[in-house]
C-alpha cells in the first residue's frame, strides 16, 4: 500500500507540474503585461513560481475529480510512464526558458513519441513545442534587424502546425484545461495591446500583427465561448492597433465589433479608449463623444470591481472625462461646471501621469490643459486674486524650470497683466497643443478680450468707438474680434450683469459711452402707477384689454424690472419663486430725481387741465 | 386615421370645425375630420352642435342629415354630457358630470377639467387644483397607478388651461411645482395618450412658449442650468435651442428658428392658435426694449435689418411700446433717441408756456375787468347826466309838482305831505 500511496504522490506531483504549464493564471498574465515583452521565457518562469502554490490548489481539487472519472485502478498502471514523461516534459521546459531551443524540441518530440502519453500530458507537451517554436521564433527576429517577413520563417510555420495538430486533443481535455491553454497561447501571440501603443509608441510590440493573427487564427479551432470571443478582441487589437487596414469603413466596422463583444474585458475596453485618444490627438474633431462616453462609464464600472489600479487606464480615464467635459463646453448648459470637471479631470489625469513617471507628450498635453483650464477657472470668478495659481501647486513646483511651465508661466503673466501682444507670442510657443486645445484657447483669448475690455477700455474712456474697441482688443495675428462679437460681449454683459461699467450704445454711429451717468430711467412711472392709470382708462373704456393681461405683458417684457436677479444654483421651485417676487415687487421706491419732474408734470397737467 | 390622434368626443367636433376652417388644409383630410366627427355625433344622435353646418359641408354622401345609428340604442349618462358640451351648453354639461356619481373622483375631475377647458371657465379652473390636492391628501398618498396617472394628466390640463388664459408664468410656475410634486410627469409628455384632449406636442409647445415669453432675457441662462428641468430640455429640444440662441444674443437667428418651429405647428392646432400671435408679439417687444435698454441711440432701420423683423412691423411696434409705457424715448423719423418725457427743462418750458396762457388770461380778464370797467364808468357818467338831466326836469318838474302838491296839499288831509 505505502509503494501505492508513494506512487499517487508521484502522480500527484506529476500532475501538478504538468498542469502549471497550462495553466495560465491570471496574476500571471498581468504581471506578463506590465513588463517589457523581451525576456518572455524567464518572466513566465518567474511568474509559475510565484504562483504555483496557488495553482496548486486548484489541481488538487481536479485531481479527484479526473480519480473518481477514471478509476481507481489507472494511476498505479500508469505511474511509471507518468513520472518519466512529467521530468521529461519539465526538463524540457528548463531549455527553452534557457533559450536552448533545438534540444528543448527534439526532448518534447521524445515526449510526444512515447507509445503509453495520456492526453493531458501529450497536450502539455505539444504547447510546450508551440510555445518553443515561437520564442526561438521570436528571438530571431529580435536579433534580426530587417521587418518580419512571415513566409521564411519555418519556427513559425512549425508553431502554426504543432497548433493544428493540438485540435485532436480538444474532445480528450477537461474544458478548463482548455480554456487557460487558449488564454496562455493568446497571451504568448498577441499580448492584449491596452495603451501600450500610447504610451510606448509603435514600437511596443514590434513583431507586427501579421505573424500575431496567423497565429492567432491557427488557435481558432481550440477557442470556444469566452475564449473565442477573447481570440476575436486580440485580432481585432492587433490589426487596429498596427493599422490594418489604415482606415476607412471597414476599419470602423472593426471598432464597433470590439466596441460589442468587449463588454467586461478590461484590456480591450482600454484599447478602445486609448483609440479613441489617439484620434483626439490626431482630429479634435473627429472624436465621437457618445461612444467615448459610454466606454468611459463602462470601463470606470468594471474599474471599480476590479482590485488593481492600473495608472494608465486611470489617467486615460481622466483624461476622457476631461475632453468630453471640455467638449460640451461649449453649449450653454452648466458652462462653468463643465469647465471645473474638465480642470480637475486634467489635474487627476496629470498626477497619474506623474505616479507613472511618464515624461511624454501625452504629460505635457495633460499638464498644459490644466493650467489653462485653472487659468479660465479663476479669471472667471468673481474673487480672482485669492485663487491658488496652479504654479503655486507642490507638483507644479518641483518642475518649475522646465520649459514647458517656464512657457506656461509666460502665458500666465501676461495673461494677467493684460499684455496682447505678449499673449499672443507666449501663446505660440504652446502651438503644438492647440488642435487639441482649441477650445480652451479660444475661451482664454475670449475671456482676456473680455478682462481687457472691463479692466482697462470701459475705466479710461467715457466715449469710444466700436471699431476701436475691437482694435484695443486685438491679440497678436489671431482674428479680429468682429463687430457682431464686441456686441455679444456688452449685451451678454447686461443681461449677466458682469457689465463692470456701465454703458449705452449709440447705435447710429456705433459709439459706446462708458459710465454711470448714463444710466437713466427707461421709464418714468412705476409699474404701481402705471397699472392703477392704465386700469383707470380701462374702467372708462371696456374694450382695452383687462388688468391682468396688461400685467403679464408688462412682466413679460419686464419693463418694470427694476434690477436683473442674479438666481444661480437654485432649484427649479426657488428659481420660479424669485420670479413671481421680483415679479410682484410693486413696492419699488421711485428714485427721487425721476420722481421729482413726474410729479411736477402731474401737477402742471392738472393746471393745464383746470385751464382748458 | 392616425391623423386625427386618437381625438375622440367632443374636443373632436371642435377640432374637426376649427380643420375644415384651416384654409390650409386640402378638403381630403377635412373630409377625414369631418366625417369622423360626424360619425361621432351620429353616435350621440345629436344635431345640436353649433359646428353642424360647417361640418357636413364637408361629409361626403349625406348633406346635413343626421342618420341615427342602430347600433347606439344603448345611451349611457356619458352621452348626455356629450351632447351638452357638443352644444356648447357647457355649464349644464358641468352640472350633470359633477352629479354623476357613478364615475370615480379622480376620473370625474379629469372630466370636469376638460369640460371647463372647451367652455373656458377659467375661474372655475383655479379651484380644480385645490380639490385635486385635498383630495390627494386625504388619500395620504395610497394611489394606484391609474390615479397616479390621472393625478398627472389633470395636471398637464391645467398646465395648458393656463396658457390658454395667456397666464404664461403661472403655466411654468405651475410645471415646476408639479414638477416637484412627482418627477412622473415628464415621462407623461413622452406619451401619446389614446384619448387625447391636448396632444403632447401641443403640452410641450404651450410650455415651451411659457418659458420663453415669461423667464425674463437676464436669467435664461440660469434657467437653462436648472437641474431638474434636465429632461424637459430633452423632451423639448427646440426649447433647449431657442434658449441657446437667446442666451447668446443671436435675436434675428431666435426669431427664425421660432417661427419656424411654431408657426405652423401653431395655427394649425386649435388649442395653440389662439395665443400665438400674442405670444410672437411679446417676444419682439421684449427684445425691442432690451435694445432699448442697451441704448440712446438707435435707427428703425437697423433693429429691422439686425432682428429680421419687416420696417413697418419694428415702426409700428416700436411706436406703441413707447407711447403705451411711456417710455423716455422719443421717435423722429427713422431715429429712436432717448429723451426723457419729464425733464426739469421740460417743466420750466411747460410752466412757460403755462404762464403765457395765465398771462393771456390775465391779460384777457383785465381787458374784460377793463370794458366791464368802462362800461360801469360809462354808464355811471350816462346815468349821472342821465340823472341830472332827470333831476332838472325833475326839478322843473319839481316847482310844478310843488305847486300840485302844494295845491294837493291844500286840497287833501295834512298828513301826507310829510
Amino acid at each position: 500500500m505505502t509503494g501505492d500511496d508513494a506512487g499517487y504522490g508521484d502522480f500527484a506531483a506529476s500532475e501538478d507540474e504538468n498542469y502549471d504549464d497550462f495553466m495560465a493564471s491570471d496574476e500571471d498574465v498581468s504581471i506578463e503585461m506590465e513588463d517589457e515583452t523581451e525576456d518572455e521565457a524567464e518572466n513566465e518562469g518567474a511568474a509559475e513560481n510565484e504562483t504555483g502554490s496557488k495553482t496548486r490548489q486548484g489541481s488538487a481539487s481536479r485531481r479527484d475529480d479526473s480519480g473518481a472519472e477514471n478509476g481507481a485502478g489507472k494511476p498505479q498502471v500508469e505511474s511509471g510512464a507518468a513520472v518519466m514523461a512529467s521530468a521529461a516534459l519539465q526538463e524540457a521546459r528548463r531549455m527553452v526558458q534557457e533559450q536552448r531551443w533545438y534540444e528543448a524540441r527534439s526532448a518534447l518530440d521524445g515526449v510526444l513519441q512515447s507509445s503509453t502519453l495520456d492526453p493531458d500530458r501529450a497536450f502539455g507537451a505539444r504547447l510546450e513545442l508551440v510555445r518553443c517554436c515561437y520564442l526561438s521564433w521570436v528571438s530571431r527576429q529580435e536579433n534580426a534587424a530587417g521587418p518580419a517577413e512571415l513566409t521564411e520563417h519555418s519556427e513559425l510555420q512549425e508553431a502554426c502546425g504543432h497548433l493544428q495538430q493540438l485540435q485532436a486533443y480538444v474532445d480528450w481535455l477537461e474544458p478548463e484545461v482548455l480554456d487557460s491553454a487558449v488564454s496562455r497561447l493568446l497571451d504568448l501571440f498577441a499580448p492584449p495591446l491596452k495603451s501600450k501603443l500610447l504610451f510606448e509608441g509603435p514600437a511596443a510590440s514590434g513583431l507586427g500583427p501579421r505573424a500575431a493573427v496567423t497565429l492567432l487564427e491557427c488557435c481558432a479551432p481550440l477557442a470556444r465561448h469566452e475564449s473565442a470571443q477573447d481570440l476575436r478582441s486580440r485580432v481585432l487589437q492587433h490589426r487596429l492597433g498596427f493599422n490594418d487596414p489604415p482606415g476607412g469603413s471597414q476599419r470602423r466596422q472593426m471598432l464597433d465589433e470590439l466596441a460589442t463583444i468587449s463588454g467586461g474585458r478590461l484590456d480591450s475596453l482600454e484599447f478602445l479608449i486609448t483609440t479613441h485618444v489617439q484620434q483626439f490627438l490626431a482630429d479634435p474633431q473627429g472624436l465621437d463623444v457618445p461612444q467615448l462616453q459610454s466606454l468611459v462609464s463602462h470601463a470606470s464600472a468594471l474599474l471599480q470591481r476590479s482590485l488593481t489600479q492600473p495608472l494608465r487606464l486611470l489617467s486615460l480615464l481622466s483624461f476622457c472625462e476631461a475632453i468630453i467635459a471640455l467638449n460640451n463646453y461649449c453649449s450653454p448648459h452648466d458652462h462653468a461646471k463643465r469647465l471645473s470637471e474638465c480642470q480637475t479631470a486634467f489635474w487627476n489625469c496629470y498626477k497619474h501621469l506623474e505616479e507613472l513617471g511618464d515624461h511624454s507628450r501625452f504629460r505635457d498635453l495633460t499638464l498644459c490643459a490644466f493650467v489653462l483650464s485653472s487659468m479660465l477657472l479663476t479669471g472667471q470668478a468673481a474673487n480672482a486674486h485669492q485663487a491658488i495659481t496652479p504654479f503655486e501647486l507642490e507638483q507644479i513646483k518641483v518642475i518649475e524650470s522646465t520649459p514647458l511651465v517656464q512657457d506656461l508661466k509666460h502665458i500666465y503673466s501676461d495673461f494677467v497683466g493684460y499684455n496682447l501682444s505678449g499673449f499672443a507670442d507666449s501663446l505660440r510657443k504652446i502651438k503644438q497643443f492647440h488642435l487639441q486645445l482649441a477650445g480652451l484657447v479660444d475661451a482664454l483669448i475670449h475671456l482676456l478680450q473680455t478682462r481687457m475690455l472691463w479692466n482697462r477700455v470701459a475705466r479710461l474712456y467715457s466715449c469710444i468707438s466700436l471699431s476701436d474697441i475691437r482694435a484695443q482688443l486685438q491679440i497678436g495675428d489671431s482674428p479680429q474680434l468682429s463687430r457682431n462679437d464686441l456686441l455679444t460681449i456688452l449685451m451678454k454683459s447686461i443681461m449677466n450683469d458682469t457689465a463692470q461699467v456701465y454703458f449705452k450704445l449709440d447705435l447710429t454711429h456705433d459709439l459706446v459711452y462708458f459710465g454711470k451717468e448714463n444710466r437713466r430711467p427707461l421709464c418714468p412711472l412705476s409699474k404701481h402707477l402705471y397699472l392703477s392709470a392704465k386700469s383707470d382708462a380701462v374702467t372708462k373704456s371696456p374694450n382695452t384689454p383687462s388688468c391682468n393681461s396688461l400685467k403679464e405683458w408688462v412682466d413679460n417684457i419686464g419693463v418694470f424690472e427694476t434690477k436683473p436677479r442674479r438666481l444661480k444654483d437654485m432649484s427649479a421651485v426657488q428659481f420660479v419663486h424669485e420670479l413671481q417676487q421680483s415679479r410682484e415687487c410693486t413696492a419699488v421706491a421711485d428714485s427721487s430725481d425721476q420722481a421729482k419732474p413726474l410729479k411736477y408734470s402731474q401737477l402742471l397737467q392738472c393746471v393745464r387741465d383746470a385751464l382748458s | 386615421m392616425d391623423l386625427l390622434n386618437g381625438f375622440y368626443g367632443p374636443v373632436l367636433v371642435e377640432r374637426a370645425a376649427f380643420a375644415a376652417q384651416d384654409e390650409f388644409l386640402s378638403p381630403e383630410i377635412k373630409s377625414v375630420w369631418c366625417s369622423a366627427a360626424f360619425e361621432y355625433l351620429g353616435l350621440l344622435q345629436f344635431n345640436g352642435s353649433p359646428h353642424i353646418g360647417t361640418i357636413s359641408k364637408f361629409v361626403e354622401g349625406n348633406q346635413g342629415n343626421l342618420i341615427p345609428n342602430a347600433s347606439t340604442a344603448k345611451v349611457q349618462v356619458n352621452y348626455n354630457v356629450c351632447r351638452k358640451v357638443v352644444a356648447h351648453e357647457f355649464s349644464d354639461a358641468i352640472a350633470l358630470q359633477e352629479a354623476d356619481s357613478n364615475v370615480p373622483f379622480l376620473e370625474k375631475l379629469y372630466g370636469i377639467v376638460r369640460l371647463l377647458i372647451l367652455g373656458e371657465k377659467w375661474k372655475s379652473l383655479d379651484e380644480i387644483d385645490h380639490r385635486l390636492d385635498a383630495y390627494l391628501k386625504s388619500k395620504e398618498g395610497c394611489l394606484s397607478e391609474a390615479e397616479k396617472h390621472l393625478t398627472l394628466a389633470v395636471r398637464l390640463l391645467i398646465c395648458g388651461a393656463l396658457y390658454l388664459q395667456g397666464r404664461y408664468f403661472d403655466c411654468i410656475k405651475y410645471f415646476v411645482t408639479a414638477i416637484q410634486k412627482d418627477g412622473a410627469i415628464f415621462d407623461m409628455l413622452l406619451l401619446s395618450d389614446s384619448e387625447a384632449f391636448f396632444t403632447t406636442e401641443e403640452i410641450i409647445t404651450m410650455i415651451t412658449l411659457s418659458v420663453i415669453v415669461s423667464v425674463p432675457l437676464d436669467n435664461y441662462e440660469e434657467f437653462a442650468q436648472l437641474e431638474e428641468l434636465k429632461p424637459l430640455f430633452v423632451i423639448a429640444p427646440t426649447l433647449s435651442s431657442c434658449l441657446s440662441l437667446l442666451i447668446d444674443t443671436s435675436y434675428n437667428s431666435f426669431l427664425k428658428l421660432w417661427n419656424e418651429s411654431f408657426d405652423q405647428k401653431c395655427s394649425s392646432s386649435y388649442f395653440l392658435c389662439g395665443r400665438w400671435k400674442e405670444v410672437q408679439a411679446t417676444m419682439r417687444y421684449k427684445i425691442y426694449f432690451f435694445y432699448l435698454r442697451i441704448s440712446n441711440r438707435v435707427e428703425i432701420r437697423y433693429l429691422s435689418e439686425t432682428l429680421g423683423i419687416d420696417f413697418e412691423t419694428v415702426r409700428t411696434e416700436i411706436n406703441s411700446l413707447i407711447d403705451d409705457l411711456t417710455l423716455n424715448f422719443s421717435i423722429n423719423d427713422q431715429l429712436i433717441y432717448y429723451r426723457n418725457r419729464y425733464e426739469m427743462s421740460d417743466i420750466v418750458k411747460n410752466l412757460s408756456s403755462s404762464k403765457t396762457i395765465l398771462d393771456e388770461r390775465i391779460e384777457k380778464l383785465k381787458n374784460q375787468n377793463d370794458l366791464v370797467r368802462y362800461q360801469v364808468q360809462q354808464s355811471i357818467i350816462e346815468n349821472n347826466a342821465r340823472l341830472r338831466e332827470q333831476n332838472r326836469d325833475l326839478d322843473a318838474c319839481n316847482d310844478e309838482s310843488n305847486e300840485n302838491l302844494q295845491n294837493f296839499v291844500s286840497n287833501s288831509e295834512p298828513d301826507l305831505g310829510d
